[in-house]
């Protein structure tokens, strides 16, 4: 069964994908991994995408991310279509619209707190004071500026998502994706995570959310279900 | 950015000490051997530099071409090529110099010692401007009584006093009042000068062959071109040049002179690294060898490509770990360019940190190796400001090389492979590692079989049989400085009774042979194009019986024979004498004899000058080819004459008895210092000389096995790192293999075959090369091993590989050990 997701009315489009279709291929084998996907998305919106293991979530994830590419069908980010861009024009469209927050967190061990923040500024042309001084603000919203100093490797579970979260909003994007945020906190620290994620996202940032909780899924407003590499259902929550 | 590169890479190198310092390491001892190469390499180069118009001073060398032998040749000229070289040639050549330099007895004052003079045309200044550090040196050659000393030279005679103004007297004859001080010529000369004064021939009128004889080669000949392209010139003209002016003044030569003598110039600033005519070892310190530039720069290149093997190795096996943040960096928006410029950067980065440990080991090894090389290299970096230059553009280029491949690799690895939960990238292409550990090992593994080829080779030049006995045997030389000829025949006699003596000879020169004198005979008494030219040696009834040669067929000289004795020399007669000849085997066979005792009895007739009789020669007895030289030469025919012992020879070799030497030897110098007392002695043991005509070879034998080391040390070091990913990547396949039964020894075959394998292909590929670059090498000597000699072939060949699946397994195997007894429980826990 495939469906078409119904987007917000009233603001503008972010990510459109038109049949999108993503195939691996490894030795003789062939896998289908998105198949025919059209999901589109407005700003503002916070999107969960859930379906069982191996369904394409995180493929849907990376391609929406520009992290691979599709091959077939179109992905259009901001009125652009993306889908036949080289890896340096990508990166350049990631620096300055994306953020990204993992499960494993990904944060750098030989960096600190600060150092691995500072980071998704480093590609940017600004000046060290500058990005010190964005780094520092994200600290104090992320309310971890007291281990600024510290490695990963010292802090906690939460903590580490908390600084990884820092790192994806520090750069001012339009859209976060998060891949399963809270698969490796307990549940005291993932509710702080979502939290904190509730509040970019009435800020006024876009969250696309992968996620295998069904709880942490109602925190967003949208959830998008796929199946095999097909949108199968869409739910929307009712406004609150 | 490039504090966040820096941040990373130094945590990087922090947080993981055994591979920082693998890497570091590997490179320091890479950069360290590079960088003494480096050195001697540059102060190779660096020969005759500093002599002003060095481009355009060449030496005059001869060859000799004598029908049925192997060509003769100097580092010197005849004397009387001077005038008729300046005359024809006087648009091109600016000035010929000739040096006739000989060792004397020198006095001044209560001191006195040996010395060597060198007696130069008027001219020599304008030939090698050499700097004054007092006095003036014009008028040193404006007559035969005046005389410049090299600053060691006057400090040697004169201590701290100003030796201007002093006078010495040389050969108890003649005396000289220093009129100058010249200062020491610098290390990198292949050219040395003692003292300078006339050279005047009037008093040479006795020894025509010092410099009036086209066939005596005894001065050293300079010659100043205008123009460095001049020389060109000059030598196209040469052969019309000697058909014009050589006259040998023999009878029966009727041919075109050239077809006999050839003239080359070798231009001074060639002469340390490609001058291979014996002359030039008189001079400087050891002459170079353009091979040995490039064979240890070759080395040097191996040796670094080792070097960046290892760090391109581990760098790629250790990819997995930095691929995390590789891909995060891509995510926040980093390009591939950016990221090839990051590693690249760390790559050069973790080289400069080598190269402080490299200079390091380079200070501590430089006192050790500058022995070894007989030179006084330094790291002065302050007064060779290039130096800092070509090390700095060393250590780029070895980051760069060892850093390209990795950093491309990394920054290929792909974000959304990479960062999903608990997948991890693959370190690189194990194919490729073991393809690199396969080449570093064959450049081991050939180095290693160079190396004893080399040592084999040096050890079968100096215990080969030459033929006669030469331990315990002392030489004095410089007999002719001796007060007259007859005190040579004293000096025989009184050592002749020493207790620990077992017998006395005097010879005109001996083993190894200084120079290379020749006759010519005829068959019959009138001479025609049937002759020949054989090496001859002058020596008295007791030579053979010294060395402990007995003849193959005949007899050996003997004083009951009074015709065995050759005529006295620069006696005119007018009718022929006798004199026998003892022949070697060579000349035999040279005759046409099938067995030596066929030429016993012959009858030639040894050449006079123009106007003078031949002597009638006997050949009375046959030697076996005695090896009087270096095993590169082969034994040419060679005629032994016999002198009475107050003809005056200038050379005494004694037997001695086995363990007497020590006591032998003082009282040698007691008897000497009774006859000749104002001459100092000179004492020699033959068994060292022959010996030392190795040095070089034995010499870089051991730089070889010096440089094996290093590149042996660095493949480990990689192979040691290598195993350790491996078994850390193995961790959870042992753990399994250990869980269904396999034992501490399985483990560790198991993981030491790993890494046997490649050594023992690497044999494959160093076997051949260096079985092609010895052969080449050992095509040099006229007497040498032969490689595929079984003996050899398993000894050396098959020795080196084992030695390198020695050295592989003890690097692997105390860590392969150690990872065998881990817990295999907690290895499979880890995920």
């Amino acid at each position: 069964m495939t469906a078409t997701t119904t987007p917000l009315k009233g603001t503008s489009m972010l990510v459109q994908l038109k049949s999108l279709t993503k195939t691996y291929r490894a030795a003789e084998v062939e896998t289908t991994a998105l198949s025919s996907v059209n999901v589109d998305i407005r700003e503002g919106e916070f999107v969960a995408v859930m379906g069982p293991s191996g369904c394409g979530k995180s493929t849907l994830l990376n391609v929406i991310g520009m992290l691979d590419s599709p091959t077939a069908g179109a992905y259009v980010f901001k009125d652009q279509d993306v889908s036949g861009f080289s890896e340096a024009r990508l990166a350049a469209l990631r620096k300055r619209h994306l953020g990204f927050v993992f499960q494993s967190f990904n944060l750098i061990d030989e960096l600190t707190v600060e150092g691995n923040i500072e980071l998704a500024l480093l590609y940017h042309k600004m000046s060290a004071t500058e990005r010190r001084k964005k780094v520092a603000e994200v600290m104090d919203r992320m309310k971890i500026a007291h281990r600024a100093k510290h490695f990963p490797s010292a802090l906690s579970g939460g903590q580490q998502q908390r600084v990884a979260v820092a790192r994806a909003v520090v750069s001012n994007p339009s859209l976060i994706l998060a891949d399963e945020p809270t698969g490796n906190l307990d549940s005291q620290h993932g509710e702080e995570v979502m939290k904190l994620l509730l509040e970019l996202n009435a800020a006024g940032t876009t969250i696309v959310m992968v996620t295998h909780s069904a709880a942490h899924a109602q925190f967003a407003r949208r959830t998008i279900n796929l199946f095999d590499g097909k949108v199968v259902t869409e739910n929307m929550r009712a406004a609150s | 950015m490039l504090r966040n590169y820096i941040t990373v890479a130094i945590r990087n190198l922090v947080n993981n000490k055994l591979y920082s310092a693998i890497n570091i390491g590997g490179l320091a001892v890479g950069l360290a051997a590079c960088l003494l190469i480096l050195l001697f390499v540059r102060e190779e180069l660096s020969y005759d530099r500093w002599l002003p118009n060095a481009d355009r001073i060449a030496v005059v060398e001869s060859t000799f071409y004598i029908p049925g032998r192997e060509k003769i040749a100097f580092a010197a000229a005849p004397g009387p090529i001077k005038d008729p070289l300046e005359k024809e040639f006087s648009s091109d050549i600016e000035k010929v110099v000739r040096v006739f330099e000989d060792e004397l007895p020198v006095r001044a004052g209560e001191r006195q010692a040996l010395g060597k003079i060198g007696f130069a045309d008027p001219g020599f200044f304008q030939v090698f401007d050499l700097p004054m550090v007092a006095g003036e040196r014009e008028s040193a050659l404006k007559n035969n009584s005046s005389i410049v000393l090299s600053q060691t030279m006057a400090k040697q005679f004169f201590g701290d006093q100003p030796a201007v103004g002093k006078t010495i007297t040389v050969g108890d004859k003649l005396v000289f009042t220093v009129v100058g001080v010249f200062a020491d010529l610098p290390k990198n000369s292949s050219l040395v000068f003692h003292s300078i004064a006339l050279l005047d021939l009037s008093r040479y009128k006795d020894k025509p062959w010092i410099a009036e004889r086209w066939t005596s080669v005894n001065t050293g000949v300079f010659v100043l071109f205008r123009t460095p392209e001049a020389k060109e010139r000059v030598a196209a003209d040469m052969t019309a040049f000697i058909n014009r002016n050589v006259k040998f003044e023999i009878p029966g030569i009727l041919e075109l002179p050239s077809l006999f003598l050839q003239f080359e110039f070798m231009p001074v600033l060639d002469i340390h690294l490609h001058a291979t005519k014996p002359g030039y070892e008189d001079g400087a310190a050891a002459p170079g060898s353009v091979t040995a530039v490039l064979a240890f720069s070759g080395i040097a290149l191996l040796i670094l490509i080792i070097a960046c093997i290892n760090f391109v190795n581990l760098a790629t096996a250790r990819a997995m770990k930095r691929a995390r943040e590789v891909a995060m960096r891509k995510v926040v928006g980093a390009t591939r360019s950016q990221l090839i410029r990051q590693h690249l950067g760390e790559a050069i980065f973790t080289a400069l940190v080598a190269l402080v440990v490299a200079i390091a080991l380079v200070e501590l090894s430089l006192p050790a190796f500058n022995s070894l090389i007989g030179k006084d290299l330094s790291l002065d970096f302050i007064g060779d400001p290039m130096l800092i230059v070509m090390v700095l553009g060393l250590v780029a280029v070895v980051g760069a090389i060892g850093g390209l491949y990795p950093a491309f690799y990394l920054s290929r690895f792909r974000p959304a492979e990479v960062l999903k939960a608990n997948q991890s990238s693959a370190g690189g292409s194990s194919r490729l590692r073991t393809g690199l550990v396969v080449f570093q090992f064959a450049i081991s593994i050939a180095l290693i079989v160079c190396t004893a080829t080399i040592y084999t080779q040096t050890v079968y030049a100096r215990t080969f049989d030459l033929g006669y006995q030469h331990d315990n045997r002392l030489v004095l030389k410089g007999l002719g400085d001796m007060p007259s000829p007859k005190a040579g025949a004293t000096l025989k006699s009184e050592i002749g009774k020493l207790p620990g003596v077992k017998s006395v000879a005097l010879s005109s020169d001996g083993p190894p042979l200084e120079n290379n004198n020749n006759s010519l005979f005829y068959p019959t008494s009138t001479p025609s194009s049937d002759r020949y030219i054989v090496e001859t040696l002058n020596v008295d009834v007791d030579f053979f019986k010294t060395y402990g040669v007995k003849p193959l067929a005949g007899r050996l000289f003997s004083a009951d024979h009074a015709s065995d004795y050759s005529p006295e020399q620069g006696v005119k007669r007018d009718h022929p004498t006798d004199q026998s000849i003892v022949i070697n085997q060579a000349f035999a066979a040279k005759l046409g004899a099938k067995r030596p005792q066929d030429v016993i009895g012959k009858v030639m007739w040894d050449a006079a000058p123009e106007g003078e009789i031949m002597t009638r020669t006997t050949i009375v007895g046959v030697v076996p080819d005695l090896y009087l030289r270096s095993v590169r030469i082969a034994v040419t025919p060679l005629a032994y004459y016999v002198s009475k012992p107050e003809s005056g020879f200038n050379r005494l070799s004694i037997a001695v008895q086995p363990g007497r030497m020590a006591e032998t030897l003082r009282s040698v110098q007691d008897v000497w210092g009774r006859l000749a007392p104002a001459v100092p002695i000179r004492t020699g043991f033959v068994d060292e000389s022959l010996a030392s005509l190795y040095d070089a070879d034995a010499q870089r034998g051991k730089i070889f096995a010096g440089f094996a080391v290093f590149a042996v040390l660095i493949a480990c070091l990689g192979l040691f790192g290598l195993a350790s990913f491996s078994a850390e990547r193995r961790t959870k396949e042992i753990g399994m293999r250990k869980v269904l039964g396999a034992s501490v020894l399985d483990i560790v075959r198991l993981l030491v075959w790993q890494f046997s394998r490649p050594v023992l292909i690497a044999n494959l590929i160093a076997w051949p090369v260096s079985f092609y670059l010895m052969r080449k090498w050992l095509s040099g000597f006229r007497y040498a091993i032969s490689l595929t000699d079984p003996r050899f072939l398993v000894g050396i060949f098959g020795g080196a590989a084992l030695l390198a699946l020695a050295i592989a397994w003890v690097t692997i195997a105390g860590h392969a050990y150690k990872v065998a007894r881990s817990n295999p429980g907690r290895a499979l826990r880890v995920e």
